[in-house]
């Protein structure tokens, strides 16, 4: 016959372990989902799935160190060479825990969000992914670029898409001839054919400084960011169609070179 | 403008574009406009019509008359709020938009410049008398200054979604629409669930069904948009 209880005496702690294993990693599984959901609803997925990661390996670890406990194992040599070899795992993984930390930082102060168009030290396209380690983006001419998060951290970063207006500023020079109150009333009637540019805020016309060769005007319109090249382009072609009906001149840098001496040259023909 | 596609073909007119309305089988409709053709899948009694609609985006209504009220006044007027005209085809039980017209079509910011709300442009005329016929909509407009000073007002911001559309026999009707002008360049909207009494037989087009006032704060701050001097 077979004795049950035997069996059970001997394998008490075994099933215990197994016990608390299985109960912690169900329990682990369930807490993580429910933080990682509570988190995306208030901070939104990117944080939320973090925070679930963090959660559930927390909550395994802690499941296991109470497993071993069932066994009166002694956990504090285990865990003293675990913080030993944590610091040498992090001397050598130095620049992945920067990056790791980097992420956090990100993540936190959410310069952008995927999906986003931004500009990081000069390279600029769509955000694809926002990890711990990197950042990578999708750049406007169809490239897969990575950057790693210390990087980014440390970058100066421009949101491209964060207003949905901008400010789109065209610098004009004409020449010191020209009547500059006629420039500006040309300038102005291609701004009010242009239904793109904003009505409010109104555009404005500066005259900013004697130039090299001109007399230089900025023009400020607000348009929505979506259309900036369109509108760029509209506004310098119609605006040298009208300077040019109009007979305003649009100069250029002229350059005299000058020899040091008066030096004649001679030029002979056939 | 109901036109019924008895026939195999028929032709409209839709703010100076042709359109051909052909049907091929008792299920196919070829659409034929002048820079492109379509083939829709139709059945039934059909027919071409234009609906009114109202702009997408909020308005940012201009006046083209600056509005002075005395202390302790109230303006009432109807203003001209235009409409989007649609040409539709449809059956007894669906309709598919053929094209849109549209009047308006400059864009205006309403706020900060990082925070606020892209409008359709209006500059708005007001209508006194004879206003009956016209294809924008009349907008009952209630202009209330309750302080001891005379107050001006130039421009305000009317959310769509507030707006009920009515046709009567003597034009498009809104819902009331009461402006309380608090200060200089403030002021508040509060949208009525009635049109004006003036409306003869008025049927709904566009009903919200709201069973209540709703009321939106807006503000006109004159430093609010930014100006940003050589900044």
């Amino acid at each position: 016959m077979i004795d049950f209880y035997s069996i059970y005496s001997q394998y008490t702690p075994m099933i215990k372990a197994i016990l608390i294993l299985v109960v912690g990693l169900i329990a682990s599984k369930i807490i993580s989902s429910l933080s990682g959901k509570l988190v995306t609803s208030k901070f939104g997925s990117h944080i939320g799935s973090v925070t679930k990661n963090i959660v559930f390996y927390v909550l395994v670890f802690t499941t296991i160190i109470a497993s071993l406990e069932v066994f009166e194992i002694d956990l504090t040599g285990i865990l003293a060479a675990a913080g030993i070899l944590g610091i040498v795992i992090g001397f050598a993984a130095q620049t992945s825990v920067s990056n790791i930390i980097s992420g956090f930082f990100l993540i936190a102060d959410k310069p952008f969000e995927i999906g986003e168009a931004i500009e990081i030290d000069g390279q600029a396209g769509y955000v694809l992914d926002i990890s711990l380690l990197s950042t990578r983006i999708r750049t406007f001419d169809n490239r897969y670029l990575r950057f790693p998060n210390s990087t980014v951290a440390n970058a100066r970063i421009v949101n491209l898409s964060r207003y949905e207006i901008r400010r789109l500023d065209i610098p004009v020079g004409i020449a010191y001839k020209e009547n500059i109150q006629k420039a500006v009333e040309k300038i102005d009637s291609v701004l009010k054919r242009n239904e793109n540019i904003l009505m409010e805020p109104e555009p404005m016309m500066i005259i900013t400084k004697f130039g090299e060769s001109s007399i230089d005007i900025e023009v400020r319109v607000w348009i929505q960011r979506n259309k900036l090249f369109d509108i760029r382009s509209e506004l310098i072609m119609g605006i040298k169609a009208a300077f040019d009906e109009a007979g305003i001149e649009i100069p250029f840098p002229h350059r005299t070179v000058y020899f040091g001496e008066d030096k004649t040259v001679e030029i002979k023909g056939k | 403008m109901m036109e019924k596609l008895e026939k195999e073909t028929l032709e409209i007119i839709f703010f100076g574009k042709k359109y051909l309305f052909e049907r091929l089988n008792p299920f196919t409709v070829r659409i034929s406009g002048e820079k492109s053709h379509s083939i829709a899948s139709f059945s039934g009694e059909l027919f071409v019509d234009t609906e009114k609609e109202f702009y997408g985006k909020p308005y940012l209504i201009k006046f083209k008359e600056n509005l002075s009220l005395s202390p302790n006044s109230m303006l009432k007027l109807f203003m001209k709020l235009p409409l989007v005209t649609k040409l539709v085809l449809k059956s007894d039980k669906k309709s598919m938009e053929i094209d849109r017209h549209t009047e308006h079509n400059r864009l205006a910011w309403h706020g900060e410049v990082h925070r606020g709300v892209l409008c359709t442009y209006v500059e708005a005329e007001f209508a006194f008398d004879k206003y009956y016929k016209t294809e924008d909509a009349l907008v009952p407009l209630r202009i209330v200054n309750k302080s001891d000073f005379p107050r001006e007002i130039s421009k305000i911001v009317v959310e769509p979604e507030n707006l009920f559309l009515f046709k009567g026999d003597n034009g498009i009707f809104t819902n009331k629409v009461y402006i309380l002008v608090i200060s200089s360049n403030e002021f508040s909207v509060e949208y009525s669930t009635k049109t004006t009494n003036k409306a003869v037989n008025p049927q709904p087009i566009i009903d919200r069904k709201i069973s209540v006032a709703r009321t939106v704060l807006t503000r006109f701050d004159k430093f609010g948009i930014a100006r940003e001097l050589g900044l």
